[in-house]
């Protein structure tokens, strides 16, 4: 079942992006050098930090540079898939939702995998292999690194149930533009180590907007800078926060999908 | 068989536009869905398939209820909600047909037949490389309407189809849905204006009117309430006498200062006579005869059916 359904999304993912593609070329190209662009800021900005003498508790250049991969990983994630979610308050609004109700496929879903960039995810996957490179951070260990991007991944569709959750509130209120910017703008709080934050900071991206798990843990983890026992709960409450956080989204879709009005009379 | 009891729908702003219906379609039935704008005619086809939770009642779909049980319901379904899109607009239609193709779980050989039938009605071959951002509206709506059909499904539901055809499409789309009918045992629900539609394909008429049925039968007894109106567009350059154009001022639908519809209660009225009156009041450019769209006499066959219930 769960097979059928994984070859079902492949198909699609394929129609939709790679057709997609042939007429986007140029964007493409103009997306990398934009990011090539952002990615040099970025490193540019870490190593004056360094070079001018301030220290991140315990942060290394290199391991900053690492923490700065998986950085910008997120936010290839985010412009390639998790944004997606955070839109998804239009269709409800515009009331192109009842044409996706009418076919066999979760209109969600449909709405993401039809929507997501893939050039933007590979561009990002480049960006991230090749600033660990530059970290040259030699004892990365290769269980370590799969852990971490599987937590990199559940974060990932944690973010994108909550964004989900944020624009199910068109079914009451109806236009939701500023959902968007909201979503934009807290994704600024995963360009710096959560180590650096408030400790209040530190629990509301732990266990209520999974930011930690995308830059900070993960390259604990790869880094190995926490204990297995601090491993093993971060873990955890990644995953306890996913299941809490996807209960909400089904209760809430429904209630909203008993609202909705639709629109043309 | 679908089956609707009790259903009313009242929206937040406290509208009803539904109230205590109860119909039964039956399995191969054609029925054209009429009423005037804000009879409850969408409100019912949402319901219907499942996109609007009735406020009381429900409708059961071969036995499953469309609201609660939506995702069963929905492989058997084709629908069409005119000036919806359900394409990506950036893909070609072709590809668009294979991602349907996908959804819909149908085998390549399956695919390839439909295609090629729906195609031998609508003639969307030349369109299948160009990406549905670039096609015009009326090539919109057959590419639309190839989705809708493409899986065979039982029952069939038309909001407005016609819109933005040319008179091939609509004849070719008027044919599909008789094969569909006939050949593919499909049930047919489509709400549309087009009394050629209505006369020829389906069998049974629903009129809403404010929420109710007005009127549920054959279609060939409504025929006849709308055969006794015809609707006339006269578009004129200037007025040449006051009096004479104030009689038709009064009957008027719609007018302004180059153009006025109007329609004519008994079909069988001195069309030479009138064209005569109307050369004295107008200086007239043209005059059409709107024979084919309901839109216009629909005020006056519901008056008329009411009058006589």
């Amino acid at each position: 079942m769960c097979l059928k359904r994984l070859k079902k999304i492949a198909r699609l993912y394929k129609i939709s992006v790679f057709s997609g593609f042939q007429y986007f070329k140029a964007d493409t190209i103009m997306e990398l050098i934009s990011e090539v662009i952002f990615s040099i800021g970025n490193i540019l900005f870490w190593y004056c930090v360094t070079d001018m003498g301030y220290e991140l508790s315990g942060w290394s250049l290199n391991q900053i540079f690492v923490f700065v991969a998986y950085s910008e990983l997120f936010f290839s994630l985010n412009s390639s898939i998790l944004g997606v979610c955070s839109r998804f308050w239009y269709i409800i609004y515009s009331g192109n939702l009842e044409v996706l109700l009418t076919k066999p496929i979760d209109c969600r879903l449909r709405f993401v995998v039809l929507n997501m960039k893939l050039s933007t995810l590979i561009n990002g996957i480049i960006k991230f292999v090749v600033l660990l490179m530059i970290a040259n951070y030699s004892i990365v260990s290769i269980r370590g690194f799969l852990l971490s991007i599987l937590i990199v991944v559940i974060a990932a569709i944690n973010l994108g149930v909550i964004y989900f959750i944020f624009s199910y509130a068109s079914f009451w209120i109806g236009k939701m533009d500023p959902i968007n910017e909201v979503a934009d703008s807290l994704t600024i709080f995963n360009k710096y180590p959560l180590v650096v934050l408030s400790k209040i900071a530190k629990v509301i991206f732990t266990y209520i907007l999974p930011f930690y798990f995308f830059s900070t843990f993960p390259a604990e983890v790869v880094l190995e800078k926490i204990s297995l026992k601090n491993g093993i709960y971060g873990c955890s409450t990644l995953c306890i926060t996913l299941g809490i956080w996807m209960l909400i989204n089904n209760l809430i879709w429904r209630k909203g999908l008993e609202r909705y009005e639709g629109i043309n009379g | 068989m679908i089956t609707i009891k009790n259903l009313s729908k009242v929206y937040k702003n406290n509208t009803t536009i539904l109230k205590d219906l109860n119909l039964s379609i039956h399995d191969g039935e054609v029925v054209a869905l009429l009423g005037e704008n804000g009879s409850g005619k969408s409100t019912l086809v949402k319901m219907l398939v499942g996109v609007l939770k009735p406020t009381t009642g429900a409708v059961y779909i071969d036995s499953f209820n469309s609201f609660s049980n939506r995702k069963k319901v929905i492989p058997n379904l084709g629908v069409l909600f005119n000036q919806k899109p359900s394409f990506i607009v950036d893909l070609s239609v072709y590809d668009n047909l294979m991602f349907f193709q996908t959804i819909y779980g149908i085998s390549d050989e399956e695919f390839k037949k439909n295609l090629d039938l729906i195609n031998s009605y609508l003639n969307i071959e030349d369109l299948y490389n160009k990406p549905y951002r670039k096609l015009s509206f009326g090539q919109r709506v057959k590419c639309e309407i190839t989705s809708v059909l493409l899986h065979n499904p039982k029952y069939i539901v038309l909001d407005e189809p016609t819109i933005g055809l040319d008179y091939n499409s609509k004849q070719g789309l008027y044919e599909l849905c008789k094969y569909f009918n006939k050949e593919k045992k499909s049930t047919l629900i489509i709400i549309t204006h087009e009394i050629e539609y209505i006369e020829d394909i389906c069998s049974r008429v629903i009129i809403l009117d404010k929420g109710t049925v007005l009127y549920d039968g054959s279609s060939s007894d409504i025929g006849t309430y709308f055969k006794k109106y015809e609707e006339l567009e006269i578009s004129y350059t200037k007025i040449i006498n006051e009096e004479v154009a104030e009689k038709f001022f009064l009957v008027a639908q719609n007018i302004d200062k180059e153009k006025g519809t109007f329609v004519v209660a008994d079909k069988n009225f001195n069309k030479q006579l009138l064209i005569q009156e109307l050369n004295q009041a107008f200086d007239i450019k043209s005059f059409v005869s709107k024979n084919d769209d309901l839109r216009g006499i629909f005020k006056y066959v519901l008056k008329e059916i009411k009058e006589n219930r």
